[in-house]
């Protein structure tokens, strides 16, 4: 069956029946019990975390430490936790049929809402666009981590060593329809964000942290006053997780097998491999460069100087490394799971099988890989901001047709939103991505500042 | 009185159908925050707009998330 059907329909082999079966049991055990059984199995929130973590990301996180201080902690800890909402309707529409999302919106809500602006606009144009980005940020930590110790190993040539781990990775995910190549992946990308996490904690003990404002940044918000407080506070709830998030956990837990009985683990999933490290890592980097360089005045504004600013005052050759080393962890895993987004929203919105042993897959996932020109002529300016605007002006339609989805019986059947929270969190991200839209309208007309 | 709410956001929310209007409508109003702020902020103008939108969209996030039942 999974040969047949591709990474959307592995729910039905023996591994995965086995794991169904398992979670029955331990889904009905006490609570530390039941934590302690699911740290065992997560992995589709890593995925998608890893993704989430990539070079845009990281500048916004440089930036905002730098010219802020501590006081935008708050922006991945609160885009995360409104987007939870999304992640866990889209393990909702796992756990509750085999028609995966894409092929849902195109059956309910048109090819346009479904294969249109969320599988090309939203995941496949954007994976191959901001991959570009992953290029040029990874390709210049390699060639200052080996400058350290002397070597040349310059972009035009390190580029190289990225493309082979990340299209390596990417080749692996799901290959002969077994869930053990898919777990594989993602423990490779668990192993990168647990390098991010180390080596940026390195780095925060040298320059030092002041705790209790971390604590008050990640937790209370604050925004500027006025038209500059809305724009913030909409910029940073859409920072850390998009429509391709969530495209990207739904079809990361199809080809993981979730079924039914798979939806606590999701939710847990998400919390612990999503929410945690995404807010952890975007949280240390922010501190590394506010106190490097908050409140003095003339700081560069682009995130490149504010880097080579922060390498100047680390002590020791081997911290240094750790920030370089961090960083090629963030740009790797991020350039492998925005091939496996691509590949399968491409697959999903033209109807072909999204089956890894099959030539279009191969293709299709090596696709982002143009990117590599990234590393000798940075970001395609005019394409980022085509994709950008894109985004801007149909995001808001797959937000729209995901919470009725969520409220469609003849989707969900009896498993439909019963939660007035839930669909208030789901409507919520709705609306961020409705005042995204009229906020682009609004500033292309000249009336909302740019 | 919970109960009786419930009743009358389930009967307001009603099918598929009219919960796609109502989000057409939410849209709308979120139109009337961006374009209310822009005006209040940008033209100084009066914030009428602004409230209208931000309230007409805090009363459909609490019409819409009522559930199907």
């Amino acid at each position: 069956m999974s040969k047949e059907k591709g990474i959307t329909s592995v729910r039905n082999t023996h591994e995965a029946l086995q794991e169904k079966n398992y979670l029955a049991k331990l889904n009905k055990k006490p609570l530390l019990q039941r934590w302690q059984g699911y740290l065992k199995l997560t992995g589709p929130a890593a995925m998608e975390a890893a993704t989430t973590l990539g070079a845009g990301s990281f500048a916004s996180a440089v930036v905002m430490g730098a010219a802020y201080g501590y006081k935008m902690l708050w922006i991945p800890f609160y885009s995360y936790g409104i987007g939870l909402f999304m992640l866990a309707l889209a393990a909702r529409f796992v756990a509750s049929s085999d028609i995966p999302i894409i092929e849902a919106q195109n059956k309910y809500h048109t090819r346009f809402v479904g294969a249109f602006a969320t599988g090309i606009v939203a995941c496949y144009l954007a994976m191959v666009v901001f991959t570009f980005g992953q290029y040029a940020l990874g390709s210049d930590a390699l060639e200052s981590l080996f400058s350290l110790v002397g070597i040349n190993f310059p972009r035009s040539i390190n580029w190289i060593v990225i493309f082979i781990i990340s299209a390596f990775l990417s080749l692996m995910y799901g290959r002969r329809g077994s869930i053990k190549y898919t777990k594989y992946v993602e423990n490779a990308m668990k192993i990168m964000i647990a390098i991010m996490l180390i080596t940026f904690l390195a780095v925060v003990l040298k320059t030092g942290i002041d705790v209790k404002a971390t604590f008050k940044g990640i937790l209370i918000p604050t925004i500027p006053k006025g038209i500059e407080g809305i724009t913030i506070a909409i910029a940073g709830l859409t920072a850390a997780m998009g429509v391709g998030d969530w495209v990207q956990f739904h079809y990361v837990m199809h080809a993981r097998g979730f079924s039914d009985q798979h939806e606590p683990l999701a939710r847990f999933d998400m919390i612990v491999s999503g929410l945690i490290p995404v807010t952890v890592i975007l949280s240390l980097v922010s501190i590394a460069f506010a106190e490097v360089y908050s409140g003095k005045p003339g700081i560069p504004l682009n995130s490149s100087e504010l880097a080579d600013g922060l390498i100047s005052i680390l002590p020791g050759i081997w911290v240094k490394a750790c920030f370089y080393i961090g960083i090629l962890a963030i740009c790797v895993s991020t350039i492998v799971g925005m091939s496996i987004l691509a590949a399968t929203s491409f697959c999903q919105s033209v109807g072909w099988t999204p089956d890894p042993d099959k030539l279009h897959w191969k293709v299709l996932i090596l696709s982002p890989q143009i990117g590599l020109f990234g590393a000798f002529l940075g970001k395609p300016i005019w394409a980022v901001i085509t994709v950008a605007s894109l985004q801007s002006l149909f995001n808001w339609l797959s937000g729209m047709s995901w919470y009725l989805l969520g409220n469609d019986k003849r989707y969900l059947g009896e498993k439909h939103v019963k939660s007035r929270i839930f669909n208030f969190g789901i409507l919520l991200s709705v609306t961020v991505l409705n005042l995204v839209f009229f906020t682009f309208i609004l500033s292309k007309l000249g009336v909302w500042p740019e | 009185m919970s109960n009786t709410m419930s009743r009358f956001l389930e009967s307001v929310v009603g099918g598929l159908r009219i919960r796609t209007w109502l989000c057409f409508v939410l849209f709308i109003a979120n139109f009337l925050i961006a374009h209310g702020a822009a005006r209040y902020w940008q033209l100084g103008t009066s914030p009428l707009e602004l409230i209208i939108g931000a309230v007409s969209t805090i009363l459909l996030l609490i019409i819409l998330s009522e559930p199907s039942h």
